[in-house]
């Protein structure tokens, strides 16, 4: 009985389980040929470019074995990238080059690497290790993000991001995620990374969690993490509004870093967000993703442009005054 | 919309599968539990051989009605060969000829047993020259003193043929035993032996040969017992002095020292025996009949196959209700496992291996796989070569597994070659991405998941009932496949959600 009242309850909250995200959002508003702009980063990027949204610079790609000589060429004069497969996913197989140690690379974590030993990993991005399915892959060198500022305090030695959930080019719900040491500076939750919702009227951040637990303040810093406000909040919520004409993905998420000089950056789009925003937000996906359902239906000309669409979100997604009890 | 077309389809699915089980169960009583079905049994033996360039013939025994079976059904299946019949002193015999025949033959040779309630008085022996057998030698003087030895003991041939089966079944047979036997000492041996010796005296006696109508043979061997004649009846006994008794279930097939198919114009046939126990009441039915009734292929299409193809579908058509299961315990349950199908296939290997010793190599060969694969990892190979040598490791440790259980004496740890390697190469790779990108923790939670949904899913298809269902009413499929589209519509929580977000459930109602 408990468990049916349980049921109900976060049913009329509006909670996503997987079953409802899979079979009432992602199969249905998704369509299966436009997978691959967002699977493929190279092409993610290129879309981006093309729409004007800033993304981190490519400086070559490698996609046959025998091209793997051309690396000393592509980073030649720069101190400084990203090597990345194009199709990872998850984070898995992204090298940090903070910079150089006579020949050898000094990554982000303070571990050195030989200029062998980087042609075997770009060896085995091509191979497929790191791609879904393992398929072969390509080898993407990138411009490395300098982060703002702003992150310094509540960030343990990694990337934070900020992803947003765009259903139909409306920006539905978004948080940061912020690595801790547990973590070892990735942004996954379940690695131990914090999830902190963010409002989306204001751009502050909410109550933030880890391991499934709200929290406060960093675990590792001690810095408040709730209350933050997100620098140019705004451009982030145009980016995603844009990002829904690049790929025609009715349901996705589009994962943004801050630049300490160029501002919001996109990194990577996802047809098939995870559904952890939810617990960060406090707050279900299903209520909003039916309100923009309806308006769609009965006004469609009211989100026609990013501009609209952005006003949308701003008017009704502020955050739900009762968000949680610790039932 | 999208849902009603889905719930039509099912519901569609649903009663066309249904109806048709109801009217087999209803009109056609057909036994919907294994323990009723009635005591028929549908052998099948295949010959095969291979023949020399010219005319090949094949003689085969062909059983008798007794007064506890009825031998009913009779057919052959061999294209090119024609069928007459021979009667011996041993037996009746089918003799199948060719005018010309090269290369691998086989001939299919079927027939139906009703096992009818068991007659106890034992059968009437008629007086009969006693012919003796055709030994000459060492063989005639070794029988000769055999039969001398136990003759000074007792003069009844129920007696003596007790002593002379002792004498032969001794774990270390004396040198007249050992000439008798020849270089084996098989009940099939024993039991020709015994009775040549016991004819050799004057006495009736004679081997029986025959199989034992039971469930679960693999494969089906040869059973062997004598008859003695003494006060004009058979009595009956078998090669195992301790244990003379001849169990109900032996149906005796052919007599005497030959086997059962012989070949001419070709090599020493093979031959392979089916046994299944046949559910079709409609057999019964029709016992006085020639020929049976209501078998059209909607009703009985599986038993038309042969037995051997039979014994393939009866473990296929239940995997799609471990598919089910599977499909239940992942998308509303919300239990992880690796690969999509990858635990059906382990409780199918579940089967071969019994459920405890499955388990248990199962998690000892993908424990070596695991160990030896994280450590491969410093090496950094290239992703096909490291699935290729983690498939290998998998081969490596199921031989060496079945070597160390054959060497302690353990049957079970032989199974171990049973299971399918490239899905536990494949469960021992996948595990070790896992726990290189999420910790131990996950890939343990995730292994021993796929274990729970294993044994779940072997419980489920094990089941002897299961089993009989699916294979006698194959219509049960749409059924199956109504409640899978069903569940393709299911947009609710999984059980493992509900705790996952149950901090959501505040405010509302």
């Amino acid at each position: 009985m408990q468990i049916i009242d349980l049921y109900r309850r976060l049913r009329s909250n509006g909670v996503l389980g997987l079953n409802w995200r899979n079979a009432e959002f992602q199969l249905v508003h998704n369509r299966r040929k436009f997978f691959p702009l967002v699977d493929d980063k190279l092409k993610s990027k290129r879309l981006a470019q093309d729409a004007g949204i800033e993304v981190p610079e490519l400086f070559g790609v490698i996609e046959y074995p025998h091209e793997v000589r051309t690396f000393e060429h592509i980073v030649r004069g720069r101190d400084d990238f990203v090597v990345k497969p194009a199709e990872g996913s998850g984070g898995d197989g992204i090298l940090v080059v903070m910079g150089r140690e006579g020949d050898a690379f000094r990554l982000a974590n303070g571990t050195v690497m030989a200029p062998d030993e980087m042609r075997f990993h770009i060896n085995n991005i091509l191979a497929g290790t790191f791609s879904l399915g393992g398929q072969p892959d390509k080898a993407l060198i990138e411009y490395r993000i300098r982060f703002d500022p702003i992150f310094d305090r509540i960030a343990f030695q990694g990337v934070p991001d900020i992803r947003i959930i765009v259903f139909y080019g409306v920006p539905v719900m978004a948080m940061t995620r912020l690595p801790t040491e547990e973590s070892s500076g990735k942004a996954n939750l379940h690695q131990g990374a914090i999830g902190a919702g963010i409002d989306m009227t204001t751009g502050k951040t909410l109550n933030a969690v880890w391991h499934d637990r709200i929290i406060t303040q960093h675990p590792d810093t001690g810095a408040a993490v709730s209350g933050v406000q997100i620098p140019h909040w705004d451009r982030l919520l145009h980016h995603a509004a844009r990002s829904y004409e690049l790929t025609n993905l009715g349901y996705q998420g589009i994962d943004m870093v801050l630049d300490s000089e160029r501002g919001p950056v996109m990194l990577e789009l996802n047809a098939r967000p995870g559904l952890s925003i939810q617990i960060a937000n406090g707050e279900g996906l299903g209520l909003r993703l039916v309100r923009i359902e309806d308006c769609l239906r009965d006004s469609p000309e009211q989100l026609e442009t990013a501009e609209q669409r952005v006003r949308f979100t701003r008017e009704h997604f502020a955050p739900r005054p009762v968000a949680r009890t610790d039932a | 919309m999208r849902n009603r077309s889905v719930y039509l389809l099912a519901a569609l699915l649903a009663a066309a599968g249904l109806a048709l089980f109801a009217y087999k169960v209803v009109a056609l009583e057909f036994p919907l539990s294994p323990d009723d079905a009635p005591d028929n049994w549908e052998v099948e033996a295949r010959v095969t051989f291979t023949a020399v360039d010219g005319p090949a013939t094949v003689r085969l025994f062909v059983p008798r009605s007794t007064r506890n079976h009825t031998v009913l059904d009779q057919s052959f299946i061999s294209r090119g060969y024609a069928l007459s019949t021979d009667v011996t002193p041993e037996g009746r015999m089918a003799r199948l000829t060719r005018r010309q025949a090269k290369g691998p033959q086989s001939v299919y040779f079927r027939f139906l047993i009703h096992r009818t309630e068991p007659v106890t008085t034992p059968a009437v022996a008629e007086p009969e020259p006693v012919q003796p057998p055709p030994w000459k030698g060492l063989r005639l003087e070794a029988g000769r003193a055999m039969l001398d030895q136990v003759r000074v003991e007792a003069e009844s041939p129920l007696v003596i043929a007790d002593a002379v089966l002792k004498r032969l079944a001794r774990s270390e047979p004396d040198d007249v035993a050992k000439t008798l036997l020849g270089n084996s000492n098989g009940a099939e041996r024993r039991v020709t032996a015994a009775a040549a010796v016991l004819r050799l005296g004057g006495m009736n006696a004679r081997a029986v040969h025959g199989i034992a109508l039971e469930v679960g043979q693999k494969p089906v061997r040869f059973v062997h017992w004598m008859e003695v004649a003494e006060g004009g009846v058979w009595h009956r006994m078998t090669a195992d002095p301790a244990a003379p008794e001849v169990p109900a279930t032996w149906f005796p097939w052919w007599r005497g020292t030959a086997k059962l198919a012989q070949v001419d114009g070709g090599g020493t046939p093979k031959v392979r025996i089916t046994v299944e126990r046949a559910a079709d009441r409609s057999i019964v039915d029709t016992l006085g009949a020639a020929n049976t009734q209501s078998k059209n292929l909607l009703t009985s299409a599986m038993t038309s196959l042969p037995l051997e193809v039979q014994q393939v579908y009866r473990v296929l058509l239940v995997v799609p209700l471990g598919v089910l299961l599977l499909v239940v315990l992942r998308n509303v349950i919300g239990l992880k496992s690796f690969g999509t199908f990858m635990p059906v296939l382990i409780a199918l290997a579940f089967r071969e291996t019994q459920l405890l010793w499955g388990i248990i190599l199962f998690t000892v060969i993908v424990a070596i796989g695991l160990a030896i694969r994280l450590w491969m990892e410093r090496l950094r190979l290239l992703v096909v070569p490291r699935l290729a040598a983690v498939l290998i490791i998998v081969v490596g440790a199921m031989a060496g597994l079945s070597v160390l259980s054959a060497q302690l004496g353990l049957a079970g740890g032989l199974s171990v070659a049973l299971f399918p390697m490239v899905i536990l190469t494949m469960t021992v790779e996948r595990m070790s991405v896992i726990w290189d990108e999420r910790g131990p923790r996950d890939a343990m939670q995730q292994g021993v998941g796929s274990l729970i949904v294993a044994t779940a899913c072997y419980l489920l298809i094990s089941y002897p009932m299961t089993e009989h269902l699916f294979f006698q009413f194959p219509e049960l499929l749409m059924v199956v496949l109504a409640a899978v589209l069903l569940l393709g519509r299911y947009s609710g929580y999984r059980l493992t959600e509900l705790y996952r977000f149950k901090p959501l459930s505040g405010g509302g109602t």
